[in-house]
């Protein structure tokens, strides 16, 4: 799969704080990735990096093959929300996305266009004379998130993009960024888990400023190859029996949770064929059923990982 | 290039149009037509006390305006010869004589008030976009030359324009108040001191914008401004001073490093003294910019 953006062996250092340990990590062209870690884990950093703000110490974001951020080279092919970034206060909404339309090398009327578009795009046509400073938390975010989509971006980078609005915005800007799936790569840094789910298709887990582990999202939580039964309260299903249903799965049951969670390799069975089976052992065998669920949550696996 | 320049015009125009929608900058705006109205005007007073006094003790007919003597004055060979005997230079002298009085006295006062405001006007401007944030979308979309750049023309620009603003101000006092003031040789006069104070301007709005590179606190980018203000007033100071044979030679460099020291030559006709002046006083205004930015240019957003 071809690579929009890859950082390789990225370090940096603020004073004595490490933000960045040799961060590895490829993002695959058309893919909406999710990078997952906790608080100073070096998400903002990576990005920050990527789009040129810092510097790194050591290794390099290279994006599209080319190397690392240069404005005059990337301008309008890459894009970034930037954390904790103001609008400038006194500059109007409209005014504005079309001034960084115009940087990006649109000529005067497209560039109003574009502005129009992403202004109609995040709800804030009536807003758009506008100045910054008279907006809300939200409605700023939303002339944020707008920025990042001027023109044809190939690879966007959106840190915390739907902190701060409301939840009918959060839905609506997440079904705005679902609908670039596939026409651009973006990357999305949340610690919002649950958004990562809804959202990517890809996901990074970056703990003290490395990668630990990254892959597609139905591989890295298993849905592939698991499913999860939640049984009635003192169930004990016939593993015996189960395994001997399907050869090459194996079954673990949880008698706390309730749970029975079934490993199988994906490529050899259908998630399907796999349920057929295993209902029916487990209904032979007289095991209350409550819920059947593909794979783990994202967030078990997070929390398994970084030891959580 | 031409990418280069199309952007920095962008981000000039751009900064021109958010200062001018800003209040704080519309404040100041209004301080330089202030400045030049109400110190044109109270010199204009102190001159008709001045011309007053004299009158009466030549025993003299008083006129109703200001100005009548300066000007009859400023007409006299007699008079121009004394001037040029006590300042020992005769050409700078012919020059200034030959430029109407309250135009010079509209000149002084802009070349003293312009440095200033061009330091509380343009100190904190690239400061304040660091600690928001808000330069990294557009740095996310040019160089960070062409930004810089397009800051430091755009708040050129602004002082320009308010100069000229504060130049028709106070020849507006001028043509009421001071007598000889109708024809166009003062208005003219007037933008020409404009001009010359706004070439002036551009080194300490290079050196405001330069040391606004190196922080992200309005306040002390401000601050320092004025104590960069102050330091480049104390060398110049010091280089006139001190400048002599032998190692006082060295002094020299005060006075190519500081703006001040080629203020009088703006006011010469003779291209020889003034293209220099006018080449040195904007290039100082890049070398301030230029040591700002190549602080700037790696550090961190």
């Amino acid at each position: 799969m071809k690579t929009a953006l890859e950082w390789r062996g990225v370090a940096k250092r603020f004073g004595r704080n490490r933000a960045l340990d040799g961060l590895d990590l490829s993002v695959p062209a058309g893919s909406i990735t999710g990078l997952v870690g906790s608080n100073g884990a070096g998400k903002t950093t990576a990005m920050a990096i990527a789009g040129g703000m810092t510097t790194p110490d050591a290794g390099a974001a290279i994006l599209f093959g080319e190397g690392p951020f240069d404005p005059d080279r990337h301008a309008g092919r890459f894009s970034l929300l930037p954390q904790d970034s103001e609008l400038p206060r006194e500059g109007r909404s409209r005014e504005l996305l079309a001034f960084y339309a115009r940087l990006q090398g649109l000529d005067a009327r497209t560039a109003l266009a574009e502005a129009d578009r992403m202004l109609e795009q995040v709800h804030l046509t009536d807003r758009a004379r506008s100045p910054a400073r008279t907006l809300s938390h939200g409605m700023r975010k939303r002339i944020m998130i707008a920025q990042c989509f001027l023109g044809a971006p190939e690879v966007v980078l959106l840190d915390e993009p739907l902190s701060g609005l409301d939840p009918r915005e959060v839905a609506a800007m997440r079904d705005f960024i679902v609908a670039q799936r596939r026409r651009r790569t973006i990357v999305i840094s949340s610690h919002n888990l649950h958004e990562i789910e809804l959202l990517c298709d890809h996901v990074a887990f970056v703990e003290k400023g490395r990668t630990v582990r990254s892959g597609p999202i139905d591989s890295i939580t298993g849905s592939r190859g698991v499913l999860v039964y939640t049984l009635g309260t003192g169930a004990l299903p016939p593993e015996d029996a189960l395994g001997a249903a399907v050869p090459g799965a194996s079954f673990v049951f949880d008698a706390e949770e309730g749970t029975l969670t079934c490993r199988f390799d994906a490529d050899r069975s259908t998630p399907d064929a796999v349920n057929a089976i295993v209902l029916r052992a487990l209904l032979d065998a007289s095991v209350p059923i409550l819920g059947v669920a593909r794979g783990t949550r994202l967030e078990s696996e997070y929390l398994r990982q970084s030891g959580g | 290039m031409i990418r280069f320049w199309r952007q920095t015009f962008l981000v000039l125009r751009n900064e021109l149009a958010d200062a001018l929608r800003s209040r704080r900058a519309i404040v100041v705006l209004l301080l330089y037509v202030a400045a030049g109205v109400l110190t044109t005007n109270s010199s204009i007073s102190l001159l008709q006390k001045i011309e007053g006094e004299l009158s009466e003790a030549l025993q003299l007919e008083a006129s109703g305006q200001a100005g009548t003597v300066t000007s009859a004055m400023w007409k006299s060979d007699r008079f121009r010869r004394m001037v040029a005997q006590a300042a020992g230079d005769k050409s700078l002298v012919d020059d200034l004589m030959g430029t109407p009085p309250i135009v010079l006295i509209y000149g002084g006062l802009a070349f003293f008030y312009t440095p200033i405001l061009a330091i509380l006007i343009s100190a904190p401007r690239i400061a304040e976009e660091l600690a928001s944030g808000s330069a990294r979308y557009a740095l996310l979309r040019t160089s960070r030359l062409s930004w810089s750049t397009g800051k430091f023309l755009g708040q050129a620009a602004l002082a320009g324009m308010a100069l000229v603003l504060s130049g028709v101000g106070a020849w507006l006092i001028a043509r009421f108040r001071m007598a000889a003031s109708e024809g166009p040789e003062v208005a003219t006069g007037m933008l020409l001191a404009a001009g010359r104070a706004w070439v002036f301007s551009t080194a300490f709005v290079g050196l405001a914008t330069g040391l606004s590179h190196l922080t992200r606190a309005p306040g002390r980018a401000t601050a320092v401004g004025l104590v960069g203000l102050l330091v480049l007033g104390v060398l110049s100071w010091a280089s006139d001073h001190y400048y002599g044979p032998g190692f006082r030679q060295l002094w020299h460099l005060g006075s190519v490093l500081t703006p001040q020291a080629h203020r009088l030559d703006l006011w010469r006709w003779d291209p020889a003294r003034l293209v220099p002046a006018v080449v040195h006083l904007v290039t100082l205004g890049w070398v301030f910019l230029l040591g700002g930015y190549a602080w700037f240019r790696r550090r961190d957003l």
